[in-house]
């Protein structure tokens, strides 16, 4: 038996955003909360269906037994996995897995927040590692820094580079309406930002807002009698590496070379074929790395894959049609938003920034320090 | 395999035990393999066949970042990952010694830190002249 018997067995029938910005004075359950009744709305679903639950929050340890009791459901299968921003698409798989084997029927992932509005309390960044915290490194943004530094030494990637990644996520913010930042900027203004940890500045880090977001997930058989157009799960798998960035076995290369080739191979696609492409941007780096990991240019190539506008709106390859966590939303765990966006684009919901004739759509998920690398693949009925 | 005594304290403390007397050291595995930071089994090999070494405190700057700070709070530092001769790869903040500002690939040299009321550091000198080594 192999991973591929989990390609197309259960469809995301339903998606919500609720609160990404400044709403101060709701709780994350709260605003999780909101976000799981729209999410059922449009998947046309009532809450008592719901028998499996994956729930995060940034501020609860035992988070799936808040939630479960803030909705008042009792499910027959949780999972809390937990490996920073890239738990959520973690958690999909599992959710695929737990619908496979019979376990549950109707598995809901939620997420909510409000990292901004409680003075940008990322609870999951209080467990530094206690090696590197002796050095004062200013974390998260030191680790990616490190990873740039190494990235531009070996490949010669440059700091316009990575400045392109931030310019054409905020053109793409700015097509967005839910997006917390809708102004465009300019390569020049990039470059003059503030240097947080050389050779990141204040303008390549994403952005802390609140947020909560919700998924509906159920049978591929089950999926035609909900919701809109279901994007079908065709492929996933996590990969990890490590957990303080100073035990990276390679700065430049991530384990999404590992999650992306397993999830290519259950969803039976290579990187060519996929329409729209959703990388977890928690810093510019990222994008350029997970372009070259996930196979979509070679090695070394991701500062000139983004360049010139190139994943811009207008450009060959759009990336990160919502703005990404550099321009819409990133309150502290950004998977969730990643995927909705993936399954929008599927559905054909995403207006100005709709990419034509999406069918094939890749969302990839990162958590700690590059530690964890979690890639998906949704397909159209079409796909199947 | 002989079994692991769980008498005394664990790796991290005597890591820094050691270190707080002056002395760095590291972890070799039986089969030649160093590892960092202190394990109570050998990364990957999951081994309980290992000892401490000296380490020969020689490194080079495997990637680096400046950090902006104001000079009334000490100005800007240099956090960075060094690679030992001896392989391991671990987390420190430089100290410069001279104006050369310092890059990817140069030689740096541990020393160890004895601060007041605290456990030692371990720390990275960068810019040492040839022969003051």
């Amino acid at each position: 038996m192999s991973a591929e018997i989990l390609r197309g067995k259960a469809a995301v029938v339903g998606v919500a955003q609720a609160g990404i910005g400044n709403h101060e004075g709701w709780q994350p359950l709260e605003l999780m909360g909101v976000a799981v009744q729209r999410a059922l709305e449009d998947a046309g679903i009532g809450l008592h269906e719901i028998d499996g639950l994956c729930a995060t929050t940034g501020s609860h340890y035992f988070a799936n037994l808040s939630a479960a009791e803030y909705l008042g459901i009792q499910p027959s299968f949780t999972s809390c996995d937990m490996n920073g921003g890239s738990s959520f698409m973690s958690q999909l798989l599992q959710g695929v897995m737990a619908i496979e084997s019979g376990l549950c029927k109707t598995v809901l992932i939620a997420y909510g927040s409000n990292a901004r509005s409680n003075g940008g309390n990322h609870a999951g960044l209080i467990e530094t590692p206690e090696w590197e915290q002796l050095y004062r490194p200013r974390i998260p943004v030191t680790g990616y820094a490190l990873a740039a530094a190494r990235h531009m030494h070996e490949y010669g990637t440059t700091r316009e580079q990575l400045a392109e990644v931030v310019v054409a996520a905020r053109a793409w913010g700015a097509m967005n309406p839910e997006a917390f930042v809708r102004e465009k900027t300019d390569l020049e203004t990039v470059l003059a930002a503030k240097m947080v940890s050389d050779p990141l500045s204040v303008m390549d880090c994403c952005l802390v807002t609140d947020g909560a977001a919700a998924m509906v997930l159920v049978a591929k058989d089950r999926a035609k009698e909900y919701g809109k157009q279901a994007a079908y799960v065709l492929g996933a798998s996590s990969a990890t590496t490590h957990r303080q960035i100073d035990q990276m076995p390679d700065l430049t290369t991530t384990a999404a070379v590992q999650s992306g080739s397993r999830a290519y191979q259950m969803a039976g696609v290579q990187a060519s074929d996929i329409d729209v492409i959703q990388l977890y941007d928690a810093f510019s780096i990222n994008v350029i790395l997970f372009l070259e990991d996930l196979g979509f240019c070679a090695k070394g190539e991701g500062g000139a894959f983004v360049s010139a506008g190139r994943i811009a709106p207008g450009g060959v390859r759009p990336v990160n049609t919502n703005g990404g966590g550099i321009s819409c939303v990133h309150p502290g765990m950004y998977g969730l938003f990643c995927m909705i966006e993936a399954v929008r684009q599927l559905r054909g919901d995403c207006g100005d920034r709709q990419i034509p004739s999406a069918e094939l759509a890749l969302a990839h998920g990162n958590g700690g320090t590059l530690s964890s690398q979690a890639t998906t693949i949704f397909g159209t009925e079409a796909c199947l | 395999m002989v079994e692991q005594s769980l008498s005394g304290h664990g790796p991290w403390a005597e890591y820094q035990a050691r270190l707080n007397a002056g002395q760095f050291c590291i972890q070799q595995g039986g089969d030649g393999q160093f590892f960092f930071y202190p394990r109570a089994i050998a990364p990957g090999s999951g081994s309980n066949d290992w000892q401490w070494v000296a380490a020969s405190g020689a490194a080079s700057i495997y990637s680096l970042s400046r950090i902006p700070q104001r000079p009334e709070r000490g100005g800007d530092y240099y956090v960075a990952i060094v690679e030992l001769k001896e392989g391991p790869r671990m987390m420190t903040q430089l100290r410069l010694q001279s104006d050369e500002l310092p890059k990817i690939g140069d030689t740096v040299e541990a020393f160890v830190e004895q601060q007041e009321g605290a456990d030692a550091l371990l720390l990275f000198k960068h810019g040492l002249q040839e022969g003051a080594r």
